[in-house]
């Protein structure tokens, strides 16, 4: 591990073609990026396709980073642009349903509890783009100038992203395994 | 109210985030102090996101490795590149152009002359062993792209192999290395190489000594021809069948340079494609045990000590190369 900057490394990388500083930069930002797209693409995604996707566009990409924002700012909107691909991918050829447990990729450790497993179930209810919204404000706690950046879209259309995926969320989780209690328990007027 | 319950489950998410004002904030809080629905649905979205949060999906670092090893090989080398820009945006197409006359003309003048044309082809060695026909001139390992790369005649150096389909798995600052062309240039044929023997001063005894087969015997499987059919294999992102190959080559050619080489490339293959690091770990100790080269050594060495575990690794990372009578 070095001291490096990542703008450093990106420049040792981009003008003398070095290696290892790529490789740095890849360990510094390896487990960021997965847990960015697993949270993304959930238990059942295949993850390490999409990782591998986001750090090739890098390598070759990585020309076109000017450094006008944070190098994290731009993996995740690689993140974002790859996941959501895949997630269109995913609708067009949806993947063979898994009895039981979900079944992810060699040596990945994409265990998740049932209540985990819940929210995805209503995740995949939701346009690519919302969930995507939902998952970097709910769960990566980004800040809404962020998730904009990284989305692409103005504050406004984030912010509005995210309201619509929030009231979807509400509605499938209300339809989960507590519906047969909310019809149970008459409703007490406020 | 039905529009309050729907109203305060919207709600529900901000006032997590702690996002309400306060006056939305009582108006909620005063709906969830009546509402037992609304109440049970806050938990569930409570443990639901906090669960979600607390979900920490992981890499371990083998799956790293692997993944690193893909994005090399798939990336475009940049070396370079940086200071090439003012190259690159100054060659017009006229340049290119002219360029291309002048290579052609060089192309031209180079040419063998005639008394060049009139000795026997090297092929004819060849040919009836391969059963290639017309083709027999041709090096099936050298493809469009990646000729240069894998001529014995005209190797080029490692660095300089275009990342070209032919080999889709190496990284970058590994791929081929030059040793092993080396090796594979400098290595007895062992089957179905006379071609090398009769290009080259250097005597194959082996090929030469060898009867010839009749001219409708089956063409042998050999070496050369079992490598080149893991290269296409490997072009056409085929990693395990390209390591059937490989395998196969070295049982029944285990002192080729052929299989040498085929010994690194399965080791790559195993560690990264295949993800199978104990299969990578048995190639490449045959490998480093085997190999005279210190660059290709030390190369499948670090391959080595980045599959080890650290409790296996010692000094110089891998036990066996003292014993090998590799001192690193």
């Amino acid at each position: 591990m070095t001291t490096a900057t990542d703008r450093e490394l990106v420049e040792r990388f981009t003008r003398h073609g070095d290696d290892a500083a790529f490789e740095e930069l890849y360990r510094r930002h390896v487990d960021r990026v997965h847990r960015v797209v697993a949270r993304i693409l959930g238990p059942r995604g295949d993850v390490e396709d999409a990782v591998q996707e986001i750090f090739v566009q890098v390598h070759r990409s990585l020309l076109r980073f000017r450094g006008g924002s944070e190098l994290t700012t731009w993996l995740h909107r690689l993140a974002v642009n790859v996941t959501t691909s895949a997630l269109r991918q995913r609708l067009r050829e949806p993947p063979p349903p898994a009895p039981g447990e979900p079944d992810p990729g060699p040596g990945e450790q994409l265990e998740a509890r049932e209540e985990v497993l819940a929210l995805y179930r209503a995740l995949d209810e939701l346009p690519e783009h919302n969930r995507i919204a939902f998952v970097l404000f709910e769960l990566e706690g980004m800040p809404l100038e962020e998730l904009a950046e990284a989305t692409g879209v103005p504050l406004q259309a984030a912010a509005a992203r995210l309201r619509r995926a929030r009231i979807a969320i509400a509605r499938a989780l209300g339809r989960g395994p507590a519906a047969g209690e909310h019809a149970a328990v008459p409703e007490e007027k406020p | 109210m039905r529009y309050d319950c729907e109203q305060c489950r919207s709600e529900v998410p901000a006032r997590h985030g702690d996002e309400l004002s306060h006056l939305a904030a009582a108006r909620l809080a005063a709906h969830l102090a009546g509402c037992a629905s609304c109440r049970a649905y806050a938990a569930r979205y409570a443990t639901a996101i906090e669960a979600a949060r607390a979900w920490r999906p992981a890499l371990t670092a083998a799956r790293k490795e692997a993944i690193l090893d893909r994005v090399s090989a798939r990336g475009e080398p940049v070396r370079g590149r940086g200071g090439q820009r003012w190259f690159v945006a100054a060659v017009s197409l006229p340049t290119a152009a002219a360029l291309v006359v002048l290579a052609f003309v060089l192309f031209v003048v180079a040419r063998p002359g005639p008394e060049v044309a009139t000795t026997p082809p090297p092929v004819a060695l060849d040919a009836p062993r391969e059963g290639l026909g017309a083709r027999a001139t041709h090096d099936p390992r050298a493809g469009a792209g990646a000729g240069a790369a894998h001529s014995q005649t005209s190797p080029a150096p490692a660095d300089r192999i275009a990342p070209s389909t032919a080999e889709p798995i190496a990284r970058p600052a590994e791929r081929r290395p030059a040793v092993v062309h080396g090796a594979r240039r400098a290595a007895r044929p062992v089957e179905g190489v006379a071609r090398e023997g009769a290009r080259s001063p250097l005597p194959a005894p082996a090929a030469e000594a060898a009867p010839s087969p009749a001219p409708d015997a089956p063409a042998p499987s050999s070496a050369t021809s079992l490598y080149a059919e893991a290269e296409r294999a490997l072009a056409e992102a085929r990693p395990a069948g390209a390591a059937r190959i490989l395998e196969e080559l070295i049982e029944r050619a285990p002192d080729s340079a052929e299989a040498q080489a085929a010994r690194l490339e399965l080791g790559r293959l195993y560690a990264a494609a295949l993800g199978h690091p104990a299969r990578a770990v048995v190639h490449l100790t045959a490998f480093v045990t085997r190999e005279r080269e210190p660059g290709a050594r030390g190369a499948a060495r670090r391959l080595l000590c980045r599959l080890l575990p650290a409790a296996e690794r010692d000094g110089s990372c891998w036990p066996g190369l003292a014993a090998a009578g590799h001192p690193e």
